[in-house]
């Protein structure tokens, strides 16, 4: 799991976005990742969970005016007894960036979480190796 | 669009010789033909006069300082000299009356500066030809131009049928009879010749190739033209003389109509036709008139337009006080032949004799408040209301007269059934000049430039450098009469193209004047007529041998259609909010198209490249999400949320794990693979629709009527609830299957 959550980490670091919005996209990325990293490993115990509706849903429900708060809004709301990871440690230091970015990245996540959570599932899979043709959309457990 | 109706006929304008015009050679020989023969056998040799003008073969006249055209059959001296004896021989004409055309003495009784000042410009009719002319003593507002267009097909018809019957009668005169001529043109390429060439040479490898014969009901000229490599221009044109409205797949396959071929110069208040010479055509006003009016009145009955006011009939009223049908006046008899200071017959004085009229009635005092027109008529006055469905008071203020053709707007109200339609059981709502409304006609008006007429190649036979363009620059500077019929026939190609894209088997509403009429009974069709509208947008080129040149031909079009759902639709008085537009077909072109009763949508091309990238996203968008993925994407969503969304909505919320899966199938298929292309492909995307949804608000009102072959309101929407078994459309559930893709 560490291993997954620090290669997409690192994928979405070395992700070359054509866009103006390139850093707030990668914040934005790196605080799904963040979530979907800390999820328990008991929620997928029975194999039929997806984890990306609920963090799409809670994503949309959320208040919080800060990337921290959001994160943590949508783990208590999934996963109250997440998971503890060394990858997560750096990434979630970074949630705390502040002005400018922050506030974009805030905005991604709530304006266009749909595309934000494909890009951030997409690298997650990629990492992990899953089969892409699963049409359940739900992961194997490793 | 391209079109090739054969090569050109002239490079020549009166005494200036350095000139060329895009006409070709079948529409030259063939008004040559119907204008100026006094015969059979006159009308015979016209059309084939010029037979070797497709050979080129141009020599430099050093003596008189000019180039010498061979081409003349018979002609002394000239390559093609043995040629009229034979060919005379084949369609039965005395030999001289082809071969002697250019002569000092020619044999024809009528020559072609009698009867084409045209061929020298545009502003004179020819001295000696006989024109009929219809004017409408009337504003061309739109609230008359179903009326209007409908008295318009019918006189071209009347005239048309007669001219035919009257050519019947004259060519059945002598064998070998024909109903049809066919211009065939054929090119060679890698002839060789001497230099300068012998007229052995040029008689044996091209002007014996050449042929006029008649086979079965059909006269057929060959020609032969020889040309470089890739420059091969092979066509045929057939001219129809039956009289008969060609098909739209006969008008695009070059074939053309003795109407067409009459026509001088249309628009909204006028139509000018020539016609032949009196001794083959007897022209009788009387009997065309009467001929009109009854075409006219059978036409309005089928369309189901009420032609009667308390009793009162319309239309002779009509024609009494606002249509005028008259030969053109100022022809000269021949002989003596018509000279440079004959006197001129203005074209500008004849196009403007309806404003004239207008002008005359002024004096009556009598103005209509619809139209604005002035007019004379014995019908009563009638400045009360025109009914309790006429609330349009913005566009009539509260009193004053209405004139005869606009009488016949005003009474067509939804609720205009008359007791004895109602007696015979005829109930449903009247929808003839209310609601959705398409017209589109021919125009007589074009656009082309000098330097959009390319030379293709200098002719092999060119051996004076008539087309050596370097050292002798030609220019198209005039636009003659044969150039206007020229126009007005792609014009009714690019509508005949139009209907065969809106209806796949049907002729043209309108055959003689090649429009098309639909009203809100046809609401389906109307909705058809907007995707269809792309092909306006298009470059037209003309390929004219030697030239081929990037024209602008123009339509007359007046649209007005419903995109939204409105059952009242045929209530409204839309007819009063739009006009006529004459619109150039050509990329850089846009239409107003009265979208509702209250809002014009502008349709260009670039709003059809809008609705092509919008569809190119909605083509991966099942037919149950597309509605509401629009509307979100118009409201501003991205369209992956748009999608999941709208899928949420289509699985009832029921199932967000697979709207997610079905959106992340939508993004892969739209975006790709690679995430960091995909986001880049994804934002260039939103940008676009979001963009695209600013700029055309309308655009998925009007996707849906483009993508839906039929709408629940269609021509039906019976505001008397008993809507008639026959109606299309009448007790249709919603849900049907939509026809994906239609406009592309």
């Amino acid at each position: 799991m560490n291993q997954v959550l620090a290669e997409a980490l690192v994928a979405t670091d070395a992700l070359a976005l054509q866009s103006d919005r390139a850093p707030a996209v990668k914040l934005a990325v790196k605080a799904l990742l963040v979530v979907r990293g800390a999820l328990s490993p008991k929620l997928f115990v029975k194999g039929d969970f997806n984890p990306y509706p609920p963090i799409t849903k809670y994503i949309r429900a959320s208040n919080s005016e800060t990337l921290a708060g959001l994160v943590d809004d949508v783990l208590r709301n999934i996963s109250p007894e997440f998971t503890t990871l060394q990858a997560l440690g750096e990434a979630a230091a970074a949630l705390y960036v502040g002005g400018e970015v922050e506030a974009q990245a805030i905005a991604i996540l709530k304006e266009e979480t749909i595309p934000a959570v494909i890009l951030m599932k997409s690298l997650y899979q990629a990492a992990r190796g899953l089969d892409e043709a699963d049409q359940t959309g739900t992961e194997v457990k490793s | 669009m391209k079109f090739n109706f054969g090569p050109i006929a002239r490079t020549a304008a009166s005494e200036i010789h350095d000139t060329f015009n895009l006409a070709a050679l079948p529409l030259h020989e063939t008004l040559d033909a119907l204008m100026a023969a006094t015969s059979r056998d006159e009308f015979v040799a016209w059309l084939w006069h010029d037979l070797f003008k497709p050979a080129f073969y141009w020599q430099r006249n050093a003596q008189k300082d000019k180039f010498d055209w061979n081409h003349v059959p018979g002609y002394r001296g000239s390559a093609f000299e043995s040629a009229e004896l034979s060919f005379a021989g084949s369609t039965a004409i005395p030999v001289g009356l082809v071969g002697m055309h250019h002569a000092p003495r020619p044999q024809l009784t009528i020559l072609e500066r009698d009867i084409f000042s045209d061929q020298v410009e545009q502003m004179n009719l020819g001295a000696a030809a006989v024109y009929v002319q219809l004017a409408f003593v009337a504003e061309p507002a739109l609230p008359t131009a179903l009326v209007r267009a409908v008295i318009a097909d019918s006189f071209i018809r009347a005239v048309t049928k007669s001219v035919a019957q009257a050519l019947s009668k004259t060519l059945a005169s002598k064998s070998p009879g024909f109903s049809r001529v066919r211009f065939v043109f054929e090119t060679q390429e890698g002839l060789m010749f001497s230099a300068p060439p012998t007229d052995a040479e040029i008689w044996d490898q091209v002007g014996q190739r050449y042929n006029v014969c008649v086979t079965g009901d059909e006269l057929v000229m060959r020609h032969l033209t020889p040309v470089n490599g890739g420059n091969a221009f092979n066509t045929e044109v057939v001219i129809d003389l039956t009289g008969d409205a060609p098909s739209p797949e006969q008008l695009l396959q070059n074939t053309l109509g003795l109407a067409e071929l009459l026509i001088t110069y249309q628009d909204g208040r006028t139509v000018i036709m020539a016609v032949p010479q009196p001794s083959i055509y007897a022209l009788d006003i009387a009997s065309l008139r009467e001929e009109t009016l009854r075409l006219t009145k059978d036409k309005l009955n089928a369309l189901d337009v009420l032609i009667s006011d308390a009793g009162v009939g319309l239309l002779s009223a009509v024609f009494d006080a606002q249509v005028c049908l008259r030969e053109v006046p100022g022809r000269i008899s021949v002989p003596p032949h018509a000279t440079p200071s004959s006197p001129h017959r203005s074209i500008d004085a004849v196009i403007t004799y309806p404003a004239i009229r207008l002008a005359e009635a002024s004096a009556q005092g009598r103005r209509c408040r619809v139209c604005g027109s002035t007019f004379v008529s014995d019908l009563p006055p009638k400045s009360d209301w025109p009914g309790s469905d006429f609330t349009d008071v913005e566009h009539l203020g509260i009193q004053g007269d209405i004139c005869p053709l606009c009488r016949i707007y005003a009474v067509n109200s939804h609720k205009s059934r008359t007791p004895q339609e109602k007696a015979s059981g005829v109930a449903r709502d009247r929808k003839a000049m209310r609601g959705s409304f398409a017209l589109i006609l021919p125009s007589s008006h074009f656009h082309v430039l000098d330097k959009d007429c390319h030379l293709i190649e200098r002719p092999a036979l060119d051996v004076g450098g008539r087309f050596d363009l370097p050292k002798k620059p030609l220019q198209r500077v005039t636009v003659t009469q044969q150039e206007c019929a020229l126009f007005t026939q792609i014009s009714r190609r690019i509508i005949a193209q139009l209907w065969r894209r809106i209806e796949p088997t049907a002729p043209l509403p309108l055959p003689y004047i090649g429009g098309v009429l639909l009203t809100h009974r046809e609401g389906d069709l109307v909705k058809q007529v907007l995707p269809t509208l792309r092909e306006l947008f298009t470059q037209v080129t003309l390929r004219a041998y030697p030239f081929e040149a990037d024209v602008i031909p123009n339509i007359e079009l007046a649209m007005e259609v419903t995109l939204k759902s409105d059952k009242q639709h045929h209530t409204k008085h839309t007819l009063l909010k739009s006009r006529p537009l004459i619109l150039p077909v050509h990329p850089g072109s846009s239409l107003l198209v009265l979208a509702d009763n209250k809002m014009q949508v502008e349709i260009s091309y670039n709003w059809f490249e809008a609705y092509d990238r919008v569809a190119r996203l909605v083509g991966q968008i099942s037919s149950a999400q597309r509605s509401e993925w629009m509307r979100r994407i118009a409201e501003g969503t991205d369209p992956a949320t748009a999608f999941y969304e709208s899928a949420q909505t289509r699985l009832k919320h029921g199932d967000d794990g697979r709207a997610l899966n079905m959106t992340t199938t939508f993004w892969s298929a739209g975006f790709g693979a690679d995430p960091a292309q995909t986001w880049s492909a994804y934002e260039k995307e939103r940008e676009q629709m979001r963009e695209i949804f600013s700029r055309y608000p309308m655009l998925t009102e009007m996707f849906q009527a483009f993508t839906k072959k039929k709408e629940d309101e269609n021509g039906s929407s019976d505001t008397t609830g008993g809507a008639e078994a026959d109606e299309p459309g009448v007790g249709r559930s919603a849900g049907r299957h939509r026809r994906a893709g239609a406009a592309k």
